[in-house]
């Protein structure tokens, strides 16, 4: 029996190396392409993302040098007014108009150049009114025509009268008033923002001084708001590296319940490459499609999330025009697409595979966000943002299961409604 | 040759594909019931060849070219296990065309040739887990604890396939040869 076996082996052998099977066409082309494919997409180098996170806290710390200088620089300029209105109210303005008042036929010939020889210090107190209080509303409009005082081709238009120490503008139920000694203050026909006309043309004190009044009258942003954000994003599950950076973008909304809190909540789009060993990559969900026996070496892959994040938002240095603030909250995600590219071991010999799954999977409450913030405000009722933050995840991501951190930079721009 | 192919030279590349694709076909067509299919199989198989190559290494330049065949060989026949996986193992419906088959029509080999394209179909027709032992033990010479690990069985599951592969066999070679007698 064991001769028969043998011979019908052998026979099958021999058959097996001879038998006349048509060779098909050849499909190198194809072939080359996938090849190509497959080298450009060449998985799983492992990077150091130090560089990354070493730009990201350069970028934040540059702002906030930045925003340091800027402080500095007003403060400075707010010194050099106050010599200037030292050296100012030491002379005695009258007798600069004195002449002018015996002689009115030369009063407007006499007014124009002295608007021009205090021209530059009228600008820098213009610049240090704008920086300091811009961020209000009517100061941010009434700075406009300040602007205007340098360029006498902007000076601003309408009725325009003077008497021996000061030159009124009127446009537009606003009078914009020239002090002698270029304490240029203006005055809002709304009694609640600025206190009269009379006490500030009276006005011998500080410009300084009437900034702070007009400060302390001053109302922060409340109520809703609306703005975009986007930005660059690195996942990375167990600090073990990436190949790529992803992004994230979308729309938030948040309301200021007072000066310090907020709630924010959103739609974000995020599209995230991730890298990662086989050993956080759990097989549970996807056992039953991939080959028995195969074992997952490392994978390199990309999903696509769309996130709805519920987030408190501290203001901890809400003042003027800046704002450094701190958010912590949660996300849930839908994730509507992911593909991975697999090194796997299967039998005995590692081999690449590439797998997509567009399956949509949701999860509440999928990780626990904080961000550390800066906002400048821009205009009446504008912030621009700079937002670094961490996903911290609660639930493993994805077909794998994998605990992805997210780490990125926000950029975006925000409104108030009202 | 193998040296282009393991730099990744398009142009070694080739020259190794044409060169072996008939080899590989003829490796996966034994595991594979159909014949596009195969293709598709042999072809799955050279692009995971290829782009392993550079991993490759062999000691003497002369032991290159067979241990390059053997390394084929075994990655041909998981490629092939694997598209038997996601089938299921399930047995194949329909019959095998003839158009597949390249015999020389006046050639002295012909009725050789003949037999030995028989004996194909009848590995061909076993069901799959026979024929995969079948082929793995007998032509491809795996061991039976090997084909444990390989197709995630047991060993007495292989030893017990393979038996009933080869009495499936013979009784089809009976037939066969009966059917030759008759038309005689």
């Amino acid at each position: 029996m064991q001769d028969i076996d043998q011979n019908m082996d052998d026979l099958f052998r021999k058959a097996a190396d001879h038998y006349p099977l048509k060779i098909n066409d050849s499909r190198w082309d194809e072939l080359a392409a996938v090849i190509n494919r497959s080298q450009v997409n060449k998985p799983l180098v492992k990077k150091s993302i130090t560089g990354k996170y070493i730009g990201l806290l350069l970028l934040f710390a540059a702002l906030l040098l930045t925003d340091g200088i800027i402080v500095s620089f007003t403060r400075g300029n707010n010194a050099i007014q106050t010599i200037h209105s030292s050296l100012e109210s030491k002379t005695n303005p009258a007798s600069v108009f004195k002449n002018e008042e015996k002689d009115p036929s030369k009063k407007e010939e006499k007014l124009r150049p002295l608007t021009k020889r205090y021209e530059s210090l009228a600008f820098q107190v213009v610049s240090n009114y704008s920086t300091e209080i811009n961020a209000k509303e009517r100061i941010t409009f009434q700075s406009k025509n300040f602007i205007g005082v340098d360029n006498q081709s902007k000076m601003p238009a309408g009725k325009i009268t003077g008497n021996n120490n000061t030159l009124v503008a009127n446009k537009l139920g606003i009078e914009t008033i020239y002090t002698k000694d270029v304490k240029t203050i203006e005055k809002n026909i709304d009694p609640v923002i600025n206190p009269g006309k009379e006490a500030l043309v009276k006005n011998e004190e500080p410009v300084t001084n009437a900034i702070k009044k007009r400060i302390s009258l001053s109302r922060p942003m409340m109520g809703l708001y609306i703005g975009l954000v986007a930005g660059p994003l690195i996942d990375e599950v167990k600090n073990q590296g990436l190949k790529k950076t992803g992004y994230s973008g979308g729309m938030i909304a948040g309301y200021q319940l007072s000066k310090h809190v907020a709630v924010e909540t959103g739609i974000l789009f995020a599209s995230k490459p991730y890298f990662s060993t086989g050993k956080y990559f759990s097989m549970d969900k996807i056992t039953n499609a991939m080959p028995a026996g195969m074992q997952v070496l490392s994978l390199e892959g990309k999903n696509k999330v769309w996130e709805l994040p519920l987030k408190l938002k501290y203001d901890f240095f809400n003042r003027n025009k800046r704002n450094f603030f701190a958010t912590a909250g949660i996300t849930s995600s839908v994730m509507t697409y992911e593909k991975n590219n697999y090194l796997v071991n299967m039998n005995g010999s590692q081999q690449t595979m590439i797998s997509s799954y567009k399956n949509k999977s949701r999860s509440l409450i999928s990780t626990f966000d904080i961000s550390a913030g800066y906002e400048l405000k821009t205009g009446n009722s504008n912030k621009l943002r700079i937002e670094p933050y961490i996903q911290i995840p609660l639930k493993g991501m994805g077909i794998g299961s994998m605990p992805m951190i997210s780490t990125g930079l926000r950029l975006g721009i925000t409104k108030f409604t009202n | 040759m193998i040296k282009g192919c393991i730099a990744g030279d398009h142009k070694y590349q080739k020259i190794f594909y044409d060169q072996y694709r008939g080899y590989a076909l003829k490796i996966v067509f034994r595991y594979i019931y159909r014949y596009e299919r195969a293709v598709d199989v042999a072809h799955d198989g050279f692009v995971k060849l290829f782009s392993a190559f550079s991993k490759f290494k062999a000691g003497k330049d002369e032991d290159y070219g067979k241990i390059v065949m053997g390394w084929m060989k075994r990655i041909m026949i998981n490629a092939s296990i694997d598209e038997l996986r996601r089938g299921n193992m399930l047995p194949e419906i329909g019959g095998i065309p003839d158009h597949i088959w390249e015999i020389p029509d006046n050639s002295q080999d012909a009725d050789q040739q003949i037999l030995f394209k028989d004996l194909i179909i009848l590995i061909k027709e076993l069901p799959p887990a026979y024929r995969t032992v079948f082929n793995l033990y007998v032509i491809d010479g795996y061991t039976h604890s090997e084909i444990a690990d390989l197709m995630n069985i047991a060993i007495g599951t292989s030893k017990s396939n393979l038996s009933k592969a080869r009495v499936l066999l013979q009784k089809s070679i009976k037939k066969m040869e009966e059917g030759k007698l008759c038309r005689i």
